[in-house]
């Protein structure tokens, strides 16, 4: 049987991953609906979204571990260096910018707040020691949804990579892309 | 490169969602690593353009 304290921490992580997906869906619409192509650096932020929802859905498939948290961890951690590293190329007057603001940012400003947002959230739920202990199995609408997260996460994976092929190829991506290779 | 970080990516969610979690981890940690090398790569480029 599920006990509340298993149910609140399922909520937490799925919480945080819904929170992902809002984002890698924004950007792919940005993509497609203002014909934005990302640079390498944003599809590296991308990459490091899509790590920190699959360390959390591990969370959700095998049971919380330490280990699955720290995949979490190390991909925000990756994503925000990314996103800083991209700030700090825009941030000299002069320099121009990457992309329209949304709400008064650039997209590579609002990754690294929400990736150290990820790292500050995920540093807090994995302190808690219970769900470690937890029995499995899950209630049904916890599998539903774990399930709904992988096809999702599995096909914005997919279209990310269809698209990363069809801008750069196999090989490094150009610095300022303006049109798709192929 | 990025796009074999992608496919590396579709391998781990398949595995994990097929209950191989160490293959999971496996993949995801190679996705990881080829990304940083991919970051410094991208950094040590522009530093070397700029110095």
């Amino acid at each position: 049987m599920e006990s509340t304290q298993q149910r609140l921490f399922s909520f937490l992580n799925l919480i945080e991953i819904l929170g992902i997906f809002t984002v890698l869906f924004l950007a792919g619409l940005f993509q497609l609906i203002y014909h934005e192509l990302p640079c390498p650096l944003c599809l590296l932020q991308r990459v490091g979204f899509i790590g920190i929802c699959i360390g959390l859905l591990m969370n959700l498939r095998f049971g919380p571990k330490p280990a699955h948290y720290s995949l979490t961890l190390l991909s925000a951690l990756l994503t925000s260096w990314i996103a800083l590293r991209q700030i700090a190329l825009h941030v000299v007057p002069g320099t121009g910018s990457y992309g329209d603001p949304v709400f008064g940012f650039h997209l590579y400003t609002w990754s690294f707040i929400l990736s150290t947002f990820t790292l500050l959230y995920t540093a807090i739920v994995l302190a808690f020691q219970q769900q470690y202990s937890m029995v499995r199995p899950v209630s049904k609408v916890i599998t539903f949804f774990t399930q709904l997260c992988f096809v999702l996460l599995f096909a914005i994976t997919l279209l990310n990579g269809i698209s990363t092929v069809l801008e750069c190829g196999f090989h490094y991506c150009p610095d300022n892309p303006t049109h798709y290779i192929f | 490169m990025l796009a074999v970080i992608f496919i590396l990516l579709i391998l781990t969610i398949l595995s994990a969602w097929l209950k191989y979690r160490k293959l999971a981890i496996t993949f995801f940690v190679l996705a990881l690593v080829m990304s940083v090398i991919l970051f410094y790569h991208h950094v040590s480029g522009h530093l070397t353009i700029h110095l």
